[in-house]
């Protein structure tokens, strides 16, 4: 065991033997009584469990849940009180104690630089401690949610951790958004990683895939439900996840009970979110003036305020409301919480909103201390609108001159009012987990586990558009579709359930009198249950009509998918002292997607972790307080989609009866492609604790990649056939430094900074030349607009030709001739500075990846007057760009002669690379939020009976203070760098009708009783 | 030696300390096989059809149902990307990059979609390949897999089948410079093809005959005339003339012959809607005379300003109602068309022939205007251009005109220069292979 776990230990269970000697009746003398509170000087939040003891009296008690403490009859004098809790740096303060009287002594303390005794969830049963593992993993705890204004988890884990990044939502309520821990290694499949609630594997799949409609469902997961999370990012720490866990695990654990008196947590929080730079962002579209013939520019966002257009403001600031309470007590056999949660939150579009009920509960029976159960139940009800196609009536406008002309007429007005009175669009959600764990030790030297649980989400999705809603009744105008079809009314019933079952056990024992062996096999199932309805009718007879039955033309269709897993591992772990530690493991997994010509999958592991600074040698160089040094290695996979490895036919409606038709050409041969990875990192503590450094190298090989190749079509088979004949590699370095400027009053400065490199490559795609990056298909399979797998270079890279030259033809209005592009040079021909060629022959020439090559994260925190806290937090990222189609449709895709006419070369872009003059780079610096938390001193609160209280106002996505593209070559404002379609794995597109992200501001009130 | 007290201890020590060293893998080597077991792994998939649950003889109407569905399928997206977008029957006004790379005709830059019907991503190649390859897949396996008792009308289904596989080789073979079959990697000459087309229709007329005598006589006597038309088809376009006139001149009169469509599912819709979205119909073929009177075999109209371009002047086909109208792709009529251009002595009589008499005719034509204006003998010459041109307007919108500027390698009314949407306009007369055929 470590010196400092080992001397902590004892003296806790000291001040802990004390502590029930001091409620020991016919004990008590005269004396005088300490009391106060302990809380995070990093957070403000109130530390439950830290010991409070006199040393010199062995006298002690630990905080309760709210942070308070008491300690009765302590002798009169002047004593050295001492606090001290795992993860946290002791603190002492001297007191005087008076016969009969009470002080009071609040603590604030500070988090230690590295936490090497905290227990980290990895698989196996009871847990690892940090210094064990041979990876990072990152955590993110109840104190820290708390303290920022997070409404959703991705805000959570994307912003501070360096490797792993939040793609922003749309800018809708409810708009979704993913998370990507390090660089994206798989050419064909998700790249998202897996989530876990209390052990249950829950499904987070994206819904629907519409530009501004998908629906998330990682916005299920309450905030205010959680106690930690623990993010393990790659194959080397995510062996005994097995064959779905290459892109990493989120781990989260939601709050339970607690022994202790109850106590009530309540928080009420207003604000706004609006659309920021509007005016700049929907306003430059280019025309020829019918009368002048010159070539201007006119602002849609300002027009459509015209009283003869909409004669209002397009946006709105959307009110947002969110209401949450809990509690949380017990016994020593008997623990609870209950937590609920409202959340009613607007958008700026005016239609666009999400609101929820969010509830949970968790029950503890702990009958003997070798024994434990564990209940935990969530549910979920809440709806959706997203703003459908409002944005595109700006940025996708066929024809600005139509698009100018006034109400009544078929302009933009009524585009925009069409789409707003003539069409709903809701999505309804519901979800519901439940999670049961038994831990037993049936020995002192063998415990095992089980955990069980469902997770149950469904979305209704209710589409109307009525008669004569897609005119708006308007002759000319048809806003919704050209099919000439008359109302629409569409249904989507998705139900997704999964089923975790998750057993594993651990047998200690030693060696040698300094060498122990922990030995953890265990076996997971898991299955994922997928049912979707789709109901249609079009073409209403009569406007009253309005369901799908009182349609003209209806259609059904009902689809149903299952995937199951199977995996059992075997780990063992030897430490030396508690200061060396050498971990084995091997996973062996099955899945139903694999090819009936695939044997179960196998995955590895090994990793070292080796506390230097507890050796007797260690001499605390360098003012190096600790210091372990760390490395992993270890496979894990990605698997296909269910049934990917078999040859199907689908039924279609066939010319009287029904029939089949080819629908995937499948490979008997497919198995997962497999991770394999190499981690090295260190954590230090400097400058007496006040500094904590962390950094890790990590490289990464896929092999078996699995390529959606493309079928050759006189095969009959649409699609692609995935086949496992790619490699790709990826590597990059994460550290983080977090640094106690100044630790005492008035004024302590708190500065975290995390700074990550990642990068990726290409080394082999089985022959393909370059392969379209497309969305994958339960993401609707949409193609991507010039990005590429292209061998040798980063996944998903953006290539598109581009034109070099190109000259007008005499006479014409507009037609051009000679149209060069870069010929691109390069071992492979696609670098760009290539000789001129003519387009028609040229290749699409490498910009830049499409994923960020770099990120930053810098918070700044002040505490004055231990009552009041500043957060600034800076984000910023960068190395790669994107391919904004959303600018390509105001300008170049629809208008025919009526922009930029009189530039050559763009009329030659427009021939031959509509999205080149739109490619940007997405390197930014954004002010992303600034928080203001004054906690309410105890004297206020008297009165309220509470025991805590805190106001903390904030702002969040302020501005971009800086980016390396502010317009696009041709001249056109970009609206945002980190807008992304929600439909591709990867990120790089930004298709027409994307709306920009919201900026936020709100207030909340937290009192706790 | 005597085995002492302690020695007893050690040993239960190092016993028990095995013991606790081996439940665990003993009890992973328990639970690895539960990885293989088939039952935990066994998930379903009740939407779909496996390869292998296609060989019941039940099944054998719903596979040439497929196959029929497929080429339908592939036939509208034909008259669509082909005939009207390539071959230039229509111009392209709206400029979507994807149909400008085909409409435009620039060599390296045409890429074919892979979506499905109805799909902006003009999936040409794709879905009548795979209309071709289900006709094929369907013969197969009601001859090779099935047991020919159980399956019934075995010769019928199969004579449709060859027919509806003649068919969808006769026009990609036509279409695209060269024929790719069944992924092989090895192009073959279109003359290869349209002989592999020939082959399928004899097959088909073999077994339309022997199903003459079945209890789906008259549906076999459309095959039967289908094949003749197909088979004449492909040897005009081989030069086989006198074999294409003795298919032709054995059709039924009046035999007309459609692909099938409807309004909805999308499925089962054709896109001739799209025709009138971001197509202009070719001047050439606006306000056509025969006789002094508008021809009402090439029925087109200018709707003025369209609504979301904001151009001029839009000319719309009027031949097809809706997206569920059936198309037409055999008929007696140009059974007599090829007989009119293979044997020039009866062209002049045939043309007036089908001037005077409407049978045959697309259903949804208004007939009222028949009999036109007769054709008058210009000499063979004229009369030999005649029945080209007649042809153009007879079977305006009926899938041969690629086929037939490729037999009389007559492109002058193909545009050239730069297109209505200012995009130079390239050289192909004929649709290159996609790559995708030779990864």
């Amino acid at each position: 065991m470590s010196r400092s776990f080992c001397s902590f230990t004892k003296r806790a269970v000291g001040v802990l033997a004390m502590a029930m000697l001091v409620g020991a009746p016919g004990l008590s003398a005269q004396g005088g009584t300490i009391t106060g509170r302990v809380t995070d000087s990093g957070t403000g939040e109130p530390i439950s469990t830290a010991q409070i003891f006199i040393a010199e009296l062995n006298l002690g008690a630990l905080t309760q849940a709210n942070g308070n403490y008491l300690l009765l009859n302590v002798p009169a004098g002047t004593r050295t009180l001492t606090v001290q809790r795992i993860g946290f740096r002791e603190a002492t303060a001297t007191v005087q104690v008076a016969a009969g009287q009470t002080v009071v002594r609040d603590f604030l303390i500070a988090a230690a630089a590295i936490q090497l005794d905290e227990v980290i969830v990895t698989g196996t049963a009871g847990g690892t401690r940090r210094r064990a593992l041979g990876n990072t993993v990152a955590r993110i705890d109840a104190g820290t949610l708390a303290v920022r204004p997070v409404t959703r988890i991705e805000e959570a884990v994307g912003s501070g951790i360096p490797g792993v990044r939040m793609i922003l939502p749309a800018g809708s309520a409810g708009g979704a958004s993913e998370i990507r821990i390090r660089s994206s290694n798989s050419l064909s499949l998700s790249a998202g990683p897996l989530i876990y609630v209390d052990g249950i594997r829950i499904s987070t799949e994206r819904e629907f895939a519409s530009r501004n409609g998908a629906t998330s469902r990682l916005q299920d997961i309450d905030p205010n439900s959680i106690e930690s999370i623990e993010i393990i990012k790659g194959p080397a720490a995510a062996t005994l996840y097995g064959t779905e866990a290459s892109n990493g695990v989120v781990q989260i654990i939601t709050k339970k009970g607690v022994e202790g008196e109850t106590t009530f947590e309540a928080s009420a929080e207003v604000g706004v979110n609006w659309q920021p730079h509007p005016s700049e962002n929907f306003g430059l579209h280019w025309y020829r003036d019918p009368a002048s013939g010159e070539i201007v520019n006119h602002n849609m966002y300002e027009l459509l305020k015209q009283p003869e257009h909409l004669g209002r403001d397009l946006w709105q600031y959307g009110p947002i409301q969110r209401y949450n309470l809990n509690a949380r007590g017990g016994t020593s056999l008997f623990r609870y919480f209950a937590g609920i949660s409202r959340d009613d939150t607007e958008g700026y579009s005016r239609i666009d909103y999400t609101e929820s009920w969010n509830s949970q509960a968790s029950i503890t029976v702990v009958p003997t201390e070798s024994l434990s159960f564990t209940l935990n139940a969530s549910r979920l009800a809440g709806s959706t609108r997203s703003p459908e196609a409002l944005i595109c009536t700006l940025d996708c406008f066929a024809n600005p001159i139509q698009a100018r002309r006034v109400r009544g007429q078929g302009g933009a007005a009524d585009q925009y009012l069409g789409k707003l009175r003539g069409q709903t669009d809701i999505r309804f959600r519901t979800r519901t987990t439940w999670s049961a764990q038994m831990t037993h030790s049936l020995t002192d030297w063998l415990t095992h586990r089980i955990t069980g649980g469902v997770d149950d989400s469904g979305l209704l999705r209710e589409f109307f558009v009525p008669l004569g809603g897609r005119g708006f009744g308007l002759p000319g105008v048809n806003v919704l579709g050209s099919n000439g079809r008359e109302g629409d009314r569409s249904i989507w019933d998705i139900d997704t359930k999964t089923r975790t079952v998750d057993y594993s056990a651990t047998a200690t024992f030693s060696l040698t009198d300094r060498l122990n062996s922990a030995t953890s096999v265990g076996l997971q199932y898991f299955e994922e249950d997928r049912t979707q309805l789709f109901l249609q009718g079009e073409e209403f007879a009569v406007a009253a009509l309005e369901t799908v039955s009182g349609a003209n033309e209806r259609t059904a269709t009902e689809n149903f998918l299952e995937n199951v897993t199977v995996g059992t591992f075997i780990q063992n772990e030897f430490s030396w002292q508690d200061r060396i530690f050498l971990t084995g493991a091997v996973r062996f997994d099955d899945n139903s997607a694999f090819g009936t010509d695939f044997n179960a999958a196998v995955y590895p592991k090994a990793s070292g972790s080796w506390v230097i600074s507890e050796e007797n040698f260690w001499g605390d160089p360098l003012g190096l307080d600790e210091l372990r040094l760390r490395g992993a290695w270890g496979k894990s996979g990605q698997q296909p989609d269910a049934f990917a490895a078999s040859r199907l036919y689908t039924p279609i409606t066939g010319p009287g009866q029904g029939a089949l038709t080819p629908l995937a050409i499948g490979n008997p041969d497919l198995g997962p492609e497999v991770g394999q990875e190499i981690e090295l990192g260190l954590d230090g503590s400097l400058l007496n604790d006040r500094m904590g450094v962390e950094f890790t190298w990590y490289s990464r090989v896929t092999n078996d990649a699995i390529v959606a190749a493309p079928v050759r079509p006189s095969i009959g088979f649409p699609g692609v056939q995935l086949v496992n004949i790619g490699k790709t590699s990826s590597w990059g370095t994460e550290t983080s430094i977090n640094y106690q400027v100044l630790t005492q009053n008035p004024v302590r400065w708190d500065l975290s900074l995390a700074f990550a490199t990642m990068g990726n490559k290409i080394d082999d795609m089985g022959g393909l030349d370059a392969l379209l990056v497309t969305a994958t298909a339960s993401q609707g399979g949409m193609r991507a607009r010039g990005q590429f797998h292209i061998e040798g270079y980063p996944v998903a890279g953006i290539f598109e030709k581009e034109v070099v030259s190109a000259d007008f033809v005499s006479g014409s209005s507009g037609a051009v001739t000679n149209v060069m592009c870069d010929g691109g040079t390069g071992t492979r021909g696609r670098d760009m500075g290539g000789s001129a060629v003519p387009c028609s022959d040229a290749p699409e020439v490498f910009f830049g990846p499409g994923d960020p090559t770099w990120q930053v994260h810098l918070n700044s925190a002040w505490t004055l007057f231990e009552d009041l806290r500043l957060s600034v937090t800076l984000d910023a990222q960068g190395g790669n760009y994107l391919n904004g189609d959303y600018i390509a449709g105001q300008n170049t895709r629809h208008a025919e002669k009526t922009v930029k006419q009189d530039d050559a070369l763009w009329q030659g872009f427009r021939l031959f690379s509509r999205d080149g003059p739109t490619i940007y780079r997405g390197d930014f610096l954004k002010l992303r939020e600034v928080s203001l938390r004054y906690t309410i001193p105890p004297t206020l609160l008297g009165n309220l009976g509470a025991s805590s209280a805190s106001i903390v106002g904030s702002v969040y996505n302020i501005a971009t203070l800086w980016a390396a593209d502010r317009e696009t070559r041709f001249g056109q404002y970009i609206w945002d760098q980190e807008m992304q379609s929600p439909n591709f794995e990867y990120m790089g597109q930004v298709p027409g009708g994307t709306p920009p992200p919201m900026s936020r501001a709100t207030v909340r009130v937290n009192v706790a009783f | 030696m005597k085995t002492g007290k302690n020695d007893i201890r050690i040993a239960k020590e190092r016993c028990s300390a095995l013991n606790r060293r081996l439940i665990l893998p003993l009890l992973l080597l328990a639970l690895v096989p539960l990885t293989a077991c088939d039952e935990l792994l066994q998930a379903e998939l009740p939407g779909q059809v496996t390869d292998d649950a296609l060989n019941a003889p039940e099944l054998a109407e719903t596979l040439v149902a497929g196959a029929q569905a497929d080429f339908e399928c592939g036939y509208q997206g034909h008259l669509l990307g082909v005939e009207a977008g390539f071959a230039n029957i229509f111009q392209y006004v709206i400029f979507q990059i994807e149909m400008i790379q085909i409409a435009n005709r620039q060599p390296r830059l045409i890429e074919y979609g892979a979506g499905e019907c109805a799909s902006n991503r003009d999936p040409i190649w794709f879905i009548m390949q795979r209309g071709r390859v289900q006709a094929a897949d369907a013969s197969r396996r009601i001859l090779e897999e099935m047991d020919a008792a159980d399956v019934e009308d075995l010769d019928f289904l199969v004579a449709k089948a060859k027919a509806y596989e003649g068919y969808a080789t006769q026009i990609l073979s036509e279409a695209w410079c060269e024929m790719v079959f069944d992924g092989s990697g090895e192009p073959v000459t279109r003359g290869a093809g349209m002989a592999q087309a020939e082959a399928r229709f004899t097959s088909a007329l073999q077994y339309a005959q022997t199903a003459l005598a079945g209890a789906r006589a008259a549906e076999a006597q459309d095959l039967l005339d289908l094949a003749r038309v197909g088979r004449a088809r492909s040897r005009l376009n081989q030069g086989n003339l006198s074999g294409a006139i003795t298919d032709a001149d054995l059709v039924t009169p009046g035999f007309v012959y459609y692909a099938t469509y409807e309004n909805s599912p999308a499925r089962r819709a054709s896109m001739v809607q799209r025709l009138e979205d971001g197509f202009n119909v070719h001047p050439r073929d606006r306000a056509l005379m025969v006789g002094g009177v508008p021809d009402p075999r090439v029925p087109v109209e200018n709707i003025g300003l369209h609504s979301s371009s904001g151009v001029g002047d839009w000319w719309v086909q009027r031949k097809y109602a809706d997206d569920g109208s059936d198309l037409p792709f055999a008929s007696w009529r140009e059974a007599q068309l090829i007989i009119a251009e293979a044997d020039p002595a009866r062209s002049v009589a045939i043309l007036n022939t089908l001037r005077s008499n409407p049978a045959g005719l697309h259903s949804e034509l208004d007939t009222s205007a028949w009999p036109l204006a007769p054709y008058v003998d210009a000499g063979p010459a004229a009369n030999a251009l005649a029945v080209i041109e007649e042809r153009r307007r007879e079977l305006y919108l009926q899938g041969v005109e690629m086929g037939d500027d490729q037999r009389t390698g007559n492109y002058a009314g193909w545009d050239t220069g730069s297109s209505p949407v200012n995009a130079p306009i390239g050289t192909l007369t004929c649709l290159p292979l996609p790559e995708v055929e030779f990864f």
